[in-house]
């Protein structure tokens, strides 16, 4: 049953599934890990990952894993910022007389990108032995890489059952409040810098 | 068993066969044969004797063959073995290529492990990458084009739960200018901008708020569920604003004529009674048919003007007939207990009404020695408006009237006075200086009261300023202003004179101080 809502989040969202997969071939290549097959789509718990290797080195871990996250995560929330203000925030539902598409557009592709955005069980497994496991002893590793570490905890499990899509529709659903937090502040002061330049 | 059935052959087979192999190369055998022929064997036996070298022959052959085919594999034998157990098993050979052995702990050969770590990209993916980087820099131009209008709209939504509406609304029309010029209409800027107006209140606001939501938004949508709370607004504004305009219609125009001592309070009251039965027809003729709307061509497309949705019938607002009861009890001069009466009804009927009744009632109760409760109605009005100046006026007269604390009441008033300049704040600093005894600080102040509004009631209170100042220029000039207006007048109306208190001051008959405290710290018009 979790994988038939894994599956179903991944082909609602295929737009962010394809495109973590191939962050994660670009990753892949980089790093220079041996890659089973390209097929980015497939129905099984690898569809919108790549099969490869498992990670050897921490940096090889550490790009498989940040490498696509922070490629979706950045798009996700460019699009989820534009969808959520205009059509959320702002209620700009239609443009000139029409349905306003672009501002459809970028809630779903803000949904697509940061319903996809976790790692593989593999790589997150990979990534926790490699840096919290009984062989690693940097502690300044581990505390500077905590947050990431936590993100890919929760998400991996959350994009294991297909809520990641429940979670990042809610997230969308809220972003104007939490982008409320500090944008108004900061294009106050930016204005106020620039009027104070003029 | 006889040889003839051992080959299957007749006795006709035996002849023609016999025909057929008289060859050259046999003439030694048949010598020999017939030689013995001669002596015992018969022809038949003859015969199947030929058979029988002949079939010996061919298996010789077929043995020297396989004999041959044996050495020669006898002597290749030894390098085939080697091959054989050169050759890697078949679950051993990489899955890629399917020729090679697989590398230790892997699923491939060297060769293709290695190559796999190159794994070629596919070109489609390549373009669909782009693609989203390019409506990415989209989004961004949008979020840049957006963001300042959202900002204002966002400050806007703050000021009005904080109560600051005159604030929020100004916010809400930055943010619609702002966007209206990047093309942009923001439906829900426009929910919160009229929400934010029907809580400021106010009569203007009331009776152009259906109209207003109408020109913005279809009936269809304010049924959405984000727009429940617009549209119970609207909902109530439709009704207000038609009671308004039926009492506008009906008893207004009809005694506008009269004076104010003139009109017939009892039938007025009697009036405005009789609309509490009637029914009210929203959208709907008499008889309750749909009154056609004006559908009219503007720049291409059709709208319609004065479009009214939630067509029904209603009775008329409750609470605002009980407003324009107490108006009238106010105009009329009916004592105090009987007009106030009116606005306490709207209070208890719709206590959330608060710009309604709570100005004038929190008035009333300061001029009328209930402090308390006036206190209480300033409180209401600053709690849900901080910037609506009413709750400092009557917070200023409950600090002049009864707690004698002029200093507090002029603090009052300036903190109005911040939130909207207004002629009467100035003018109660003017009289809570004549209370402190600064009649040259009273004087400057009825003298920028004047100057905002330039009222019989200003006017008056300059002149009994400047009195009690010594100013008898300033007395004078304000006595010219009577003395000009009454050459003006025309036959029948009467000349305008100073208030009692100006003249009592002027004869001398009273102190400022007596004055005041007579007047209730305040001067008769």
């Amino acid at each position: 049953m979790i994988k038939v809502f894994y599956l179903i989040a991944k082909t609602v969202t295929l737009p962010g599934t394809l495109l973590k997969a191939f962050f994660e071939h670009i990753a892949c290549r980089l790093t220079l890990t041996a890659m089973d097959n390209d097929r980015y789509y497939q129905g099984n718990e690898m569809c919108g990952h790549v099969e490869h290797d498992l990670a050897e080195r921490k940096g090889q871990a550490f790009v498989l894993c940040f490498f696509p996250f922070f490629l979706s995560c950045v798009l996700g929330l460019i699009f989820s910022w534009a969808g959520s203000i205009d059509i959320i925030a702002l209620g700009e539902f239609r443009r000139n007389e029409q349905v306003n598409l672009m501002g459809f557009l970028y809630l779903y592709l803000g949904l697509c990108f940061l319903t996809n955005m976790f790692p593989s069980t593999e790589d997150y497994l990979s990534f926790k032995e490699l840096f919290y496991g009984k062989d690693s002893k940097n502690l300044f590793l581990k505390i500077i890489l905590a947050p990431f570490f936590a993100i890919f905890f929760i998400g991996t499990k959350l994009e294991k059952c297909g809520l990641s899509l429940l979670t990042s529709a809610a997230f969308i659903f809220f972003m104007p409040q939490m982008l409320a937090l500090f944008v108004p502040t900061l294009t106050n002061l930016v204005i106020d810098n620039t009027a104070g330049l003029g | 068993m006889s040889d003839e059935k051992i080959f299957g052959e007749t006795e006709n087979e035996s002849s023609v066969f016999e025909e057929t192999t008289d060859m050259p190369g046999d003439e030694p055998k048949e010598e020999i044969i017939s030689e013995e022929a001669e002596k015992t064997v018969s022809p038949e036996d003859e015969e199947l004797a030929k058979e029988l070298d002949e079939i010996r022959d061919v298996f010789q052959q077929e043995l020297d063959k396989a004999t041959a085919q044996a050495q020669e594999n006898e002597e290749n034998g030894e390098t085939e073995e080697a091959e054989e157990k050169d050759e890697p098993e078949e679950d051993n050979l990489c899955l890629c290529c399917g020729e090679r052995e697989r590398m230790e702990g892997s699923d491939y050969c060297e060769d293709c492990h290695e190559a796999m770590r190159r794994y070629p990209f596919k070109l489609v993916y390549f373009l669909v990458a782009l693609l989203a980087v390019y409506v990415a820099v989209l989004a961004v131009g949008k979020i840049a084009a957006i963001n300042r209008g959202w900002v204002y709209a966002y400050e806007g939504d703050a000021l009005s739960r904080a109560g600051w509406y005159t604030d929020a609304a100004d916010k809400y029309q930055y943010a619609q200018n702002y966007l209206y010029r990047s093309n942009v209409e923001p439906k829900m800027v426009y929910i919160h901008n009229f929400e934010n107006a029907y809580e400021q209140g106010g009569f203007n606001v009331i009776t152009s708020f259906p109209t207003s939501v109408a020109t913005l938004f279809e009936e269809w949508e304010l049924n959405l569920p984000h727009m429940k709370t617009l549209k119970q607004y609207y909902m109530r504004s439709q009704v207000m604003a038609a009671t308004i305009e039926q009492v506008n219609n009906e008893v207004f125009s009809k005694y506008s004529e009269l004076s104010q001592k003139d009109l017939p309070y009892d039938d007025i009251i009697k009036e405005l009674s009789a609309f509490e039965s009637r029914m009210l027809h929203i959208g709907l003729d008499e008889d309750g048919n749909e009154i056609e709307e004006e559908t009219t061509e503007y720049n291409g497309s059709m709208s319609t003007s004065n479009a009214v949705y939630f067509k029904r019938t209603e009775k008329y607002d409750k609470s605002m007939l009980q407003y324009f009861k107490y108006y009238f009890a106010s105009v009329c001069e009916i004592p105090y207990e009987e007009r106030i009466g009116f606005l306490e009804a709207v209070k208890a009927n719709e206590p959330e009404m608060v710009w309604l009744y709570a100005a004038d009632l929190g008035i009333e109760y300061a001029e009328n020695g209930e402090r308390e409760k006036a206190k209480e109605m300033a409180q209401l009005i600053y709690d849900k408006s901080e910037t609506d100046v009413t709750s400092y006026y009557i917070n200023a007269l409950v600090a002049k009237n009864f707690d004698k604390d002029f200093d507090a009441a002029i603090e009052y008033c300036n903190d109005g006075i911040t939130y909207g300049d207004n002629y009467e704040f100035n003018r109660q600093i003017a009289l809570n200086y004549l209370g402190k005894g600064d009649y040259k600080k009273a004087q400057e102040y009825a003298q920028t009261a004047y100057d905002m509004n330039n009222s019989w009631q200003t006017v008056n209170t300059l002149a009994f300023c400047a009195l009690a100042n010594g100013d008898t220029d300033k007395y004078k000039e304000m006595r010219d202003i009577f003395v000009s207006y009454n050459k003006e007048l025309e036959e029948g109306e009467e000349p305008v004179v100073f208030s009692d208190s100006v003249l009592t001051l002027r004869r001398g008959e009273a102190t400022v101080s007596e004055i005041l405290e007579k007047g209730g710290y305040d001067l008769d018009d």
